[in-house]
């Protein structure tokens, strides 16, 4: 098995792309297309690795959903920060380093929700003003999450990237 | 014997609706068929067949449900629909033209040399 793993491997991982979305399915019968063969060596290896490549796709999912929490997480403290501590926050050296990186994260959201707002009539955003900018952490980490979902799950360098997709 | 990709690309899905029109098949049982009427010129393999037949599933020229084998052995049948029957006969017609066609320029190329 050793000297046909890695061109085994790569077959496979070729059969899996076009079996998409049914690639469970399709180890299933490539399992019983071995028994029915007679116990094909070959055939045994494929499902060994497809089982492998299985487990492994699994992980990398659950560690890609991991990564993006992390990060979802880290991006809604530093701009609730900027946000609701603004204002108890002494603006020397400190207190700038502490809300700038909170303020240059939320631009994507703060500003074209300020070019919004300065469109409203003054009574509406008098009321929807406050409303969008207490809510912008939330705003910001959607954005920003889903950016990093989608960077990291749409990189073809990274292997776990197709593993996703295949265990979905 | 193996043909490049190019050549089995098209004519796999016509084979593999015919050997189906016969009677349903599972996997395994559908491969040998086809080995077995072509007299061993098509051998498909594992890594064409079920790719292919879940492309013609999708398409819904063919269906699978789960059966238990007389060997008593859950598989996978496939089934050909009325729509696959229509695009078997509609794929025929044009393939024994195009063979015909294939045959005449084949035959004047030797006729040639």
């Amino acid at each position: 098995m050793q000297k046909s793993k890695h061109l085994s491997l790569k077959n496979l991982d070729a059969q899996l792309d076009t079996t998409s979305g049914k690639h469970e399915r399709y180890i299933e019968e490539l399992r019983a297309h071995a028994e029915d063969a007679g116990g094909s060596q070959f055939l045994g290896d494929q499902c060994v690795l497809a089982d492998a490549f299985s487990l492994y796709a699994k992980e990398a999912r659950q560690q890609l959903l991991r990564r993006t929490a992390l990060f979802s997480i880290i991006i809604l403290l530093i701009s609730s920060f900027s946000v609701y501590f603004f204002d108890v926050i002494d603006l020397g050296v400190f207190g700038l380093v502490s809300v700038v990186p909170g303020w240059l994260i939320s631009i994507p959201i703060l500003l074209p929700g300020a070019a919004i707002i300065s469109l409203l009539p003054e009574s509406l955003s008098a009321v929807v003003g406050p409303f969008l900018f207490f809510t912008s952490p939330l705003v910001t980490t959607l954005f920003w999450g889903a950016i990093f979902f989608m960077l990291q799950s749409s990189s073809k360098r990274r292997p776990q990237t197709k593993a996703f997709f295949l265990a979905s | 014997m193996h043909f490049s990709k190019e050549i089995m690309k098209g004519a796999a899905d016509v084979v593999v609706l015919q050997a189906l029109s016969v009677s349903k098949a599972y996997g395994y049982e559908l491969v040998s068929r086809i080995e077995r009427t072509s007299d061993g010129i098509f051998e498909l393999q594992e890594g064409t067949i079920y790719p292919l037949l879940y492309r013609l599933e999708d398409r819904g020229d063919v269906v699978s449900h789960k059966q238990v084998t007389p060997q008593g052995k859950e598989r996978r049948y496939y089934e050909i629909t009325a729509q696959g029957k229509k695009q078997l006969q509609k794929s025929v017609k044009e393939y024994k033209h195009f063979v015909t066609g294939l045959q005449h320029v084949l035959n004047l190329s030797y006729a040639k040399i």
